[in-house]
């Protein structure tokens, strides 16, 4: 490509040819570019100078950057900590820029600017080595007899295919089968109702009315990740009257207090948002709303399904307990749900 | 670029002419230097052609070094945030340095994340760094890949980079997910808990899927440990290897380029890849660099300690995910609560088809694109000069509109922190987004292409008439014109008429004249591609009458001698 | 003074002249009393002075001024050292001045207010202190505003309140300043019961019909202790049997720890989260990179 030397003349400050030598190795100039710097060598060493300006404030960020690593740690205070990342960052920030902006500069500046050619020279080969290549191709598979041989390509093709199974197969054992795991939970017939953060049972006149709380069939630390992840559930006090039950729930709630699971029916937040005035669970993921007295019926948002309910009642020490688990699987809908 | 030679030292002084002068024979070190190297590689050649290599000079083409600087930055910071985390989960006692989470329980994948913040210097600042980076990252890609759709750069022979480029894109946002869930906080947490759902919700197989991937019941004991794999070594190997193959198919066949003058489809014009287009990419690395370590210095990104360790019975307002997954989030805030239930078994449509179905055609769409293009055109020819958008009005009109979908989805995903801020109801914001996301891309569809249509009629004016100088001259006659001066052939030339989408092709008549149906009258496939091609073609834009038609030659003349001598 | 004895005024009327007895009597004082009354009149019983009367006079007039004084410069405070039903007069009057007009002349509520009975002192402290009352205009909830009362009238308006019916009374310092907190322990509390309205830690967030839970970073640990208590508009109800007086400070802790301490990674964006990281990526990181790249590929300069 650079053998052929195609000038092209315009330029934008009149054809200048340049000497022959100069174009042999590299790619041929179409448009020479005459920068201040080329023009002036006073100019062209006070980019220099700015350059190397760059190139020094870099250095001075390398240094800066070493002195913060020292000076602080982040240990000591949060207040140190900030003021660590903050000179790191700006000291290792200088030193890249300085770097970054001082060779763009030499680029800008200082190497040559002209606007030189290249052929692309067609990507497709010629029609000689396209012929010859698809007869190595097709001569090759003469003689690995395969056309011929069926029973040959046959039984490879069944044994490559089954190849592909093993791989398969031993990614079994990364989970277990679903099979009914994803319909209980650990609460159960008598499952006190235990603060989620405290342990300690919820009784009779803890919750003000208006009031709600988290809890928990078992204490936290007694419970497996993936227990715990299912089991939170809300208990809340409506106001006197207010609680219309669903047909045939009419005792899953104890003197205005109802509790419903906390997993989201849409893709499983915990549904943290109790507003006291409307009396609706608010789901801060994706703004399902479920209304607490009409039995967490969804009335806005993505939810399809309201909030599965516990049923309650008060035991003889007053402590709240569960007079049953869930009478349908908590949190999102699955295809075998039902 | 001149080189020191033994003994000699050559002027370093600048030429009347520009650029220094070569030397006329080269250094007998660097000769014995590449023969040490060619003699074992046979690499002269190679290197006397690539370091030739003219690229194209145009900040446009500088997106996807973006991204590919942020990616060598990930994995510069990734390996030594490696050195620190800790995928572990088991409960520990946080017993660090920072004062509001003493004595909390939490993963050892959380307290690990809190140790490298706050108890090893500059642990903060890469951290920072990487989650900076890795937003650069996804930015960049998304920059590069609508640079790249625009000027039509997709086209044969670049469909193979096209493809190469979409799966990064794919990877990218799932090695994102994984990356910022490593921490096992509140935030990232609630988002692999909606991811369970999002798998429970597929028919079928849902719970299958969520329970091999998981390893069990949400959270599943395995769940960290196994994103960190996928994190650090599965994922980034397939980046490494697709974003190599990506470069040197690149290199191979050469950048593309802006219409201009000198360059047609044959060349590139630009500066050769050594010394200065290598010092420009180089420098341009270090401004990234710096850009992350600015950044990562002074602004603050996934404050963890704030969200503290994860719990599902707990989740903070305004949860979003990082802004490539935000779109998904949006998309599950705007559904409607459509489920079926039959024959025991339930579909949740209000899940399976913002977070699996969208996603899926969108990506799709992507992907098919330069595929579906070239089949409606039944364009085979190479392209190697960028098209300016304004001359593709349907293929812009189109990106446009996948773009509208795109911003309303991400700003619904934050529909909470929009409705706070701007005190605008909650459940009304909802209904917007609903209602935009009907409504808005038609409308930006029909909106781009006539502005691409009124662009290329100016320009086509500009060409024929030139511009207005603003000098207004009596002829002869009476008449009073604006003299308009002729474009400089520079000007003409960047703006790539030759380009432009002509109108759709002729189609066969139905029967010919023997009475026989065109086997591509009747079929279905042949009817939906002239339909799509309705979108592409365009009639030809043609060039407004100027109203000096009617003149005569003399006054024809007379204007062509007044004009002619202006600039 | 010196008082002679009876028998020297006896003495002294008994040899007074006979006068007519029509005469008036002299103007002397000892012929007064005893002349005249002895030259005819009825006897009566004389009035006697005790030479003790000046000084029951000076007692009681110091008790009198004294206890006036006293009762005049009262204070009206929080433990109602002042006389209490002064507290409930003043705070009924400022009731009826500021409140009646939506919250009815009994605090029975109306069309456009709950009522008030029952709320008790901490809910009138909380609404009044933090401005919300009185409500500058119908809304979806009332907004923290400058406060118009100055604490003791609000003490009064709280102590009002509280006298008509029993209610969750203002909490005393020693109950909402954290003494022997445990942060951690808060911010899990705060976690579990709090951050899905008020975001983890506290900057405010979104709620249903328009509503919004506010920002926390400007109550004071009263009002935080008090809002928990009472529960103000929507907010729900956190009663000390169900977070107990010390897991309040514990929340107040760590709300105060959380305002307290600084953001080591830099500008914090209002702990917002994601979205405002996105933000800054696109317009910050891409901008100033795509003008670094613009840079890099413009024209050169070219000498004149």
């Amino acid at each position: 490509m650079s053998e052929q030397i195609e000038k092209h003349s315009t330029t934008a400050a009149g054809a200048v040819a340049p000497p022959a030598e100069e174009e042999t190795v590299r790619p041929p100039v179409i448009e020479r570019v005459i920068r201040p710097q080329d023009a002036d060598p006073r100019r062209a060493k006070r980019s220099e100078r700015i350059i190397a300006l760059f190139f020094l404030l870099s250095a001075l960020g390398t240094i800066g950057f070493i002195a913060s690593y020292v000076a602080y740690h982040p240990s000591t205070s949060t207040g140190d900590a900030q003021t660590s990342n903050i000179l790191l960052g700006v000291s290792l920030g200088v030193t890249l820029a300085g770097l970054g902006l001082g060779i763009i500069g030499w680029v800008r500046w200082l190497m040559p600017a002209h606007e030189t050619i290249q052929e692309r020279h067609g990507l497709a080969s010629s029609e000689e080595d396209l012929d010859e290549a698809a007869q190595v191709v097709m001569t090759g598979l003469q003689e690995t007899g395969l056309p011929r041989r069926s029973l040959l390509k046959r039984s490879l093709g069944l044994s490559l295919g089954l190849l592909a199974l093993p791989p398969l197969v031993v990614l079994r054992d990364l989970g277990p089968l679903p099979e009914k795991k994803l319909r209980t939970t650990l609460w159960e017939k008598g499952s006190v109702l235990l603060n989620a953060e405290s342990g300690e049972p919820v009784k009779l006149g803890d919750i003000e009315i208006g009031g709600f709380t988290t809890v928990v069939p078992k204490p936290v630390e007694q419970m497996t990740p993936e227990e715990y992840a299912k089991a939170p559930v809300l208990l809340i006090r409506l106001e006197p009257g207010l609680n219309k039950p669903f047909p045939g729930r009419e005792n899953w709630a104890y003197q205005d207090h109802v509790a419903y699971s906390k997993i989201c029916t849409h893709v499983g937040c915990p549904v943290g948002l109790y507003q006291k005035q409307n009396h609706k669970l608010l789901c801060p993921c994706h703004q399902s709303t479920f209304l607490v007295p009409d039995a967490c019926r969804v009335v806005f948002g993505p939810a399809a399904r309201r909030l599965p309910q516990l049923p309650i009642t008060v035991n003889s020490d007053g402590e709240f307990v569960a007079t049953a688990g869930f009478d349908e699987p908590v949190g999102p809908s699955f295809w075998e749900r039902g | 670029m001149s080189f020191t030679t033994r003994g000699a030292r050559p002027t370093n002084a600048p030429t009347a002419s520009g650029g220094v002068t070569a030397p006329r024979a080269t250094s007998p070190n660097v000769k014995k230097a590449l023969s040490e190297i060619d003699e074992r590689f046979g690499s002269a050649g190679f290197l006397k052609r690539n370091l030739n290599k003219v690229f194209p000079d145009h900040w446009s083409f500088m997106l996807g070094e973006i991204a590919l600087y942020s990616f060598i930055i990930l994995l510069l910071t990734g390996t030594f945030l490696t050195f620190f985390f800790r995928p572990g989960e088991n409960e520990v006692i946080y017993q660090g340095s920072y004062v509001p989470l003493q004595g909390v329980q939490m993963t050892e994948a959380f307290e690990s994340t809190l140790r490298l913040s706050f108890d090893v210097r500059g642990g903060l600042l890469i951290r920072q760094i990487h989650h900076w980076a890795a937003l650069l990252f996804m930015a960049a890609i998304i920059c590069h890949m609508c640079r790249i759709f625009f000027t039509g750069a997709f086209r044969k022979p670049r469909e193979t980079n096209w493809l190469i480029g979409f799966t990064l894109m794919t990877l990218g946002i799932f090695e994102g997910f994984c990356g910022y869930s490593l921490p096992d906080d509140l935030l990232s947490g609630t988002g692999l808990r909606i991811a369970y759902g999002v798998a429970e919700s597929i028919p079928i197989v849902g719970s299958y899927v969520a329970m091999f991937t998981f390893g069990g019941q949400f959270p599943g004991p395995d769940l960290i440990p196994r994103l960190y794999v996928v994190h650090i070594l599965l994922i980034p190997g397939i980046l490494l290897a697709l974003i190599t193959a990506h470069m040197l198919i690149m290199w191979h066949q050469k950048h593309t380029q802006w219409p201009d003058t000198h360059r047609t489809n044959e060349n590139v014009v630009g500066a050769p890849f050594y010394p200065a287009f290598m010092a420009k990419t180089g420098g341009f690395f270090f401004a990234v660099f710096a850009a992350c370590a600015f950044l990562g210095g002074v602004v603050q990104i996934n404050p963890v300690w704030l969200y503290g360790p994860y719990n599902p019975a707990q989740v903070g307002a305004g949860s979003q995910p990082d802004f490539y997954i935000g779109w998904l989030e949006g998309t599950l805030r705007m559904m409607p609560n459509f489920e079926s239930n039959f024959l025991g078994h339930t579909i949740s449509w209000n899940v399976f088809i913002p977070a699996v179905v969208a996603p899926g055609v969108f990506f799709t769409l992507i992907a098919i694109y330069p595929a579906l293009e070239a089949w409606i055109t039944k364009d085979r020819a190479l392209h190697n000069i960028c098209d300016r958008p304004r001359n593709k009005p349907g293929r812009t009109a189109f990106g446009a509109t996948m773009i509208a979908y795109f911003a309303i989805m991400l700003l619904a995903g934050g529909n909470d922190l929009i409705a706070d801020h701007f005190h605008i109801s909650l459940y009304a914001t909802t209904w917007i987004f609903r209602i935009s996301f009907v409504v808005v891309p038609p409308i930006v569809f029909w909106a781009t292409r006539r502005v691409c249509l009124g662009l290329q009629r100016k320009d086509l004016h500009s060409a024929e008439h030139g511009y207005e100088t603003g000098r207004i001259v009596m002829l002869p006659h009476g008449e009073f014109i604006e003299v308009e001066a002729a474009l400089p052939p520079q000007q003409i030339a960047r703006m790539g008429l030759e380009y432009r989408q002509r109108s759709a092709p002729e189609l066969p008549p139905a029967v010919d004249e023997h009475g026989v149906r065109s086997p591509a009258s009747n079929s279905p496939i042949e009817k939906v591609r002239n339909a799509l091609g309705g979108f592409i073609y365009e009639p030809d834009v043609g060039i407004e009458p100027t109203g000096h038609d009617e003149e005569s030659e003399r006054e024809q003349q007379e204007r062509a001698q007044i004009t002619s001598g202006t600039d | 003074m010196a008082f002679e004895s009876e028998e020297s005024v006896v003495e002294l009327t008994s040899q007074a002249t006979p006068a007519n007895e029509s005469a008036p009597p002299p103007a002397d004082q000892a012929a007064n009393t005893g002349a005249g009354r002895r030259a005819g009149v009825r006897k009566r019983r004389p009035f006697r002075r005790s030479r003790w009367a000046a000084y029951a006079v000076l007692l009681v007039a110091l008790t009198g001024v004294g206890s006036a004084y006293g009762l005049a410069t009262s204070r009206s405070g929080v433990a109602a050292v002042g006389d209490p039903s002064q507290q409930v007069t003043a705070g009924r009057a400022l009731y009826l001045q500021g409140c009646s007009s939506c919250h009815g002349a009994a605090a029975q509520g109306g069309q456009d207010a709950p009522s008030l009975v029952g709320v008790g002192a901490a809910a009138v402290d909380f609404q009044v202190s933090t401005g919300r009352m009185p409500l500058k205009i119908q809304g979806a909830q009332a907004e923290r505003k400058p406060s118009r009362y100055t604490p003791e009238q609000i003490d009064q308006l709280a102590a009002y309140i509280a006298s008509l019916a029993p209610g969750p009374a203002v909490p005393g310092k020693e109950q909402y300043t954290p003494s022997q907190a445990d942060i951690g322990y808060g911010g899990n509390l705060f976690r579990t019961n709090c951050s899905s309205c008020h975001n983890f830690v506290g900057a405010g967030g979104a709620l249903a019909d328009g509503k919004h839970a506010p920002s926390l970073n400007d109550a004071t640990d009263k009002q935080i202790y008090e809002a928990m208590l009472t529960g103000p508009g929507t907010m729900p109800v956190f009663g000390d049997k169900q977070l107990t007086p010390q897991e309040k400070q514990d929340v107040i802790a760590y709300l105060n720890q959380m305002k307290a301490t600084p953001d080591p990674g830099g500008a914090n964006l209002g702990r917002s989260g994601a979205v405002a990281e996105g933000l800054v990526a696109f317009l910050a990181g891409m901008t100033v990179l795509a003008g670094v790249a613009m840079w890099i590929g413009a024209r050169a300069k070219r000498a004149a």
